[in-house]
Parts: C-alpha cells; sequence; structure tokens
C-alpha cells in the first residue's frame, strides 16, 4: 500500500503525465485540423454522447481523446498525492519556519490543489452540462425544462459605420428576451460576450459566421446557447487564483 | 503622417535591426546595441500606428502576432540589458539580436493589413490575452536562447529558468484571461479547437519543465534541452497558425 501511494506521489510519475499529456494534446491538434467535422460536436455536446454517436466510428482520429482522459484521471491522483504528502510533511513545521516562510514553502501545494480543482471542473463541464443551441428567430417561444421558457421580443444588428474601411461590417448584435419563470417573467437585454444568468443558467448570443464572409449579412445568424456548466465557475476561479499564487511564488523563491 | 508611419516604419526598424546584427557580428556590440535601440523606437512607432492607421483608435491590431513578438523579445531584451551588471549576462543578451532580428524579417512577409473585430471581438479581454500570451512566448523563446547559451557553457546563472518561470506566469494568465473570454463569448472557456489544444499542449509542456528541478539526478543541461524544444514546440504551433492568416480578409494590405 505504502509503495503504491509513493508510486503515486513521485514527482517523476508526475514529469512524464504532463510530458504525456503534452504530446498527446500536440497530437490532438492536428486530429483536429485535418478532421475539424468529426471534433466540432464536441463543443456542444457531452463528451459521452459525442463518443457513441461519432467517436467510436473514427477510431484512430478520436483515441487520443481517450487516452487525455486516462492521462488526466492518473495525473489527477498523482497532484493529489504529491500535494498531500507536501503538506503533511510541512504542516508540523509550520511554528519553527515563521509565516513567511512556510508560505513560501506550502504555496506550491495550493498551486497544485488549484489545478486539481481546474481537472475536476473541466472534467464536469464535459460530461454534466446542459445545453439548448437555438437559432434566433423572432417571437419564437423556447420550452426549457422545470416549466421555464424564453421568448426572443426583438432583434438589433450594428454595423460599423466608421472607419470608412470597415463600413457594413457587423459591430454588435443584441436581443431583448421574454424569460418566463414558474412565477416570474423578466424582460432582458442579451449582446454578445454579455451572457445573461437566470435560474442557474447562463444565455449566450453566438453568430454564426460563414468562413471569411464578415460583410455579407445573408451569411451571418444568431444563435441562443442556453447553458447550465457546472464546471466553468471553477475553472476559471481555481485558474485565476493559481495564476495569482504563482506570480507572488516564483519572486518569492528566488529570495528565500 | 500616420499613414507614411503604418507603411514604412517597420522596414525601417528591420534595416536598423540587421544593421545591429552586422555591428555584432562584426564584434562592435555598443554600436550594435544603439543601432537596435533605434531600430526598437521605430518599431515601437510601428506598432503604435497600427492602432491608429485607420482613423480611430483600435487598440487589438497593436497586438498582432506577427510584429508583436519580435516587438516583446526587444523590449524584455532591452529591460534586461538595462537591470544587468553581469558582463558575462550583457554580452549574452546583446547576441538576442540575432532571433530579434529573425522574427522581424519573417513578419515583413505576412499580411501587415488591419482585420476588423467582429462582435466577439469588442472587448478589453481580447488585446489582454493577446497582449500577455506574445510577452510569454517572447519569454519562452529568449529562455531557449539562453539555455543555448547555457549550454555552450555561458549563462551559469541559469536566467533561462527565470525566463521560463516569468513566461509560465503570463501564459497561465493570458489562458484564464482568454477562458474568460471565450465563455462570455461562444460559452466554453475552452474550445475543442487547434488553437485551444494547442495552447494546452505548451501550458502543459512548461509545467512538466518546471518540475524537472526536482529530479535528482537530472542537471540544468537536461532543462536547457527542454527549454530548446518548448521553443521549437511553440514556433512549429505558430507559424503553422500564422500561415492560414494568409486568407483573412485584411483592410491596409
Amino acid at each position: 500500500m505504502k509503495q503504491i501511494w509513493n508510486f503515486c506521489g513521485d514527482i517523476k510519475v508526475n514529469f512524464w503525465l504532463i510530458f504525456a499529456i503534452s504530446l498527446n494534446l500536440a497530437a490532438g491538434a492536428y486530429f483536429i485540423k485535418f478532421n475539424p467535422s468529426l471534433f466540432k460536436p464536441l463543443n456542444h455536446s457531452l463528451v459521452q454522447d459525442w463518443f457513441i454517436q461519432y467517436g467510436q466510428y473514427h477510431i484512430g482520429q478520436s483515441s487520443w481523446v481517450v487516452l487525455l482522459f486516462i492521462l488526466a484521471f492518473f495525473l489527477g491522483v498523482n497532484t493529489f498525492v504529491c500535494a498531500a504528502k507536501r503538506i503533511a510533511q510541512l504542516w508540523p513545521q509550520r511554528k519553527q519556519s515563521g509565516f513567511r516562510v512556510f508560505s513560501v514553502k506550502i504555496a506550491p501545494s495550493l498551486i497544485h490543489f488549484c489545478f486539481l480543482f481546474i481537472l475536476v471542473g473541466h472534467f464536469f463541464s464535459l460530461i454534466a452540462i446542459y445545453e439548448q443551441n437555438v437559432p434566433v428567430r423572432l417571437n419564437q417561444q423556447i420550452a426549457l425544462p422545470e416549466g421555464i421558457s424564453i421568448e426572443v421580443v426583438s432583434r438589433e444588428i450594428e454595423r460599423y459605420t466608421a472607419p470608412a474601411a470597415f463600413e457594413g461590417a457587423l459591430k454588435q448584435c443584441s436581443i431583448v428576451l421574454e424569460l418566463q419563470g414558474p412565477q416570474t417573467s423578466e424582460i432582458r437585454e442579451l449582446r454578445v460576450l454579455h451572457p445573461i444568468y437566470w435560474q442557474g443558467m447562463s444565455i449566450h448570443l453566438d453568430i454564426i459566421t460563414k468562413k471569411h464572409s464578415q460583410e455579407n449579412a445573408a451569411d451571418q445568424e444568431l444563435m441562443l446557447i442556453i447553458k447550465k456548466d457546472p464546471g466553468v465557475a471553477v475553472v476559471i476561479v481555481c485558474f485565476a487564483v493559481l495564476c495569482l499564487l504563482m506570480s507572488w511564488y516564483f519572486p518569492q523563491r528566488k529570495k528565500t | 503622417m500616420i499613414t507614411l508611419i503604418f507603411q514604412f516604419a517597420f522596414p525601417i526598424a528591420i534595416v536598423f535591426y540587421l544593421l545591429g546584427l552586422v555591428f555584432y557580428l562584426c564584434r562592435q556590440p555598443k554600436t550594435g546595441f544603439y543601432t537596435f535601440l533605434i531600430g526598437f523606437i521605430s518599431h515601437t512607432l510601428f506598432q503604435i500606428s497600427r492602432g491608429l492607421s485607420l482613423g480611430i483608435w483600435f487598440v487589438n491590431p497593436v497586438f498582432d502576432a506577427s510584429y508583436f513578438l519580435p516587438w516583446s523579445m526587444a523590449a524584455i531584451c532591452l529591460m534586461m540589458r538595462f537591470f544587468s551588471k553581469n558582463e558575462e549576462i550583457r554580452a549574452i543578451i546583446d547576441s538576442t539580436i540575432i532571433p530579434v532580428s529573425l522574427f522581424s524579417v519573417l513578419g515583413l512577409f505576412f499580411p501587415r493589413g488591419i482585420m476588423p473585430s467582429g462582435p466577439q471581438h469588442q472587448t478589453i479581454l481580447v488585446s489582454v490575452y493577446y497582449s500577455i500570451d506574445i510577452i510569454a512566448q517572447a519569454c519562452f523563446i529568449l529562455g531557449a536562447w539562453f539555455a543555448f547559451f547555457h549550454l555552450r557553457g555561458k549563462d551559469q546563472d541559469k536566467l533561462f529558468n527565470s525566463l521560463i518561470a516569468a513566461g509560465f506566469i503570463f501564459y497561465s494568465i493570458s489562458q484564464v484571461v482568454g477562458a474568460y473570454w471565450a465563455y462570455l463569448g461562444w460559452s466554453l472557456p475552452m474550445h475543442w479547437s487547434t488553437k485551444h489544444i494547442q495552447s494546452a499542449s505548451i501550458w502543459c509542456y512548461y509545467a512538466a519543465v518546471l518540475h524537472l528541478r526536482y529530479f535528482p539526478t537530472w542537471n540544468s543541461r537536461h532543462e536547457s534541452w527542454f527549454a530548446l524544444g518548448g521553443a521549437a514546440l511553440l514556433l512549429i504551433f505558430n507559424y503553422s497558425v500564422q500561415l492560414s492568416a494568409f486568407s483573412f480578409p485584411r483592410i491596409g494590405g
């Protein structure tokens, strides 16, 4: 048991796992580049559904996704054991070393825990989201679970008037939505990059543009993305904390 | 005036960078440095003119990787030279005129025009993301340059390690900013797209490199090789993406 625990917490294992993930992702990037139609649906579906619908029929191109999950799982275990071992080792020394030195010593473990939360957050974002993509049509009623619905009341498209070189190109889009909950109803404006948060969901406005045809209005379609993502907040918040900790830790490490 | 700067400042900067390179190779590092400085000023004017070239201030074009990457490299080198007291380190810093010139010359072959910002680019997050991302890349490339000197028995202070650590911090910040922007715009913090997966690959690679120091049997030479490998990976990814930029519609050439 102790041998397994030590193996799981080995820094060498950690290095080779991260390195293997890096290479796997590098290979995956090229699979995506040359098979965009295979991987595009993965952005808007659960990974398990995608695998049943597409991945299993193209195992040569999709096996790197399976490998990524396996490697990420082992990296998660390894990161947890490494960080836990280090904290268990440092905690009894906290009084002798003083707060500053102890903070510097413990910071890498906290960074690793943040990373662990990011991994878990990503995992839930991939396996447990609820998502509905609906093209925007005026006065259309979109029925959602739990007796709630959304209606598109109006839409507005703003185009560049200046500078002359950009004239006519799409600048901003907005729509007005009537959000009907079980008891309440409210009117809210939705713009690109300004999602609405309502009833535990986020509602985004996306523009589907045919490649390189930004000037041509006929090729653009507004899309409503209604989403419940249990992992996204964890990923972004923990990543931000991880960045803060690293920005503090690396200069301190040099001093100590 | 702005149009003139937009058209000519970058080629002028390259002329000065190349002149600086010639002086450096002729073992006149001081003259080379001052020529390099003039080139950098001209390059800075060009970067600013990109933001003003359409008559209204647009910040996004300032951070186009083709031009902002060599500019960031030059800026980091100048800062390092300003703060460095060590003559040996200064000599290595002077040699960075070689990669700066090389990347600037590469910039000449990429389209210089400006793309209109669509609705999903109407946020400061775009500029923050690209600027920090490119500064990180500049740190990684310079880290590899210093690692090369470390392998040759110079850079005994292992400055390449600090550059890689700084690059990793910047890269992580750019990733979180990018993730937030992608979430607001497309509802996804990470797309299954070539660009995003390549970024994740580079992040993991440098995370692995930062763990190398804890290997008791490995030394800084191993770290140097990995630093060089990281820069190679970055450049392959970077320029394979930038080559596709030729097909984007741009304004101004």
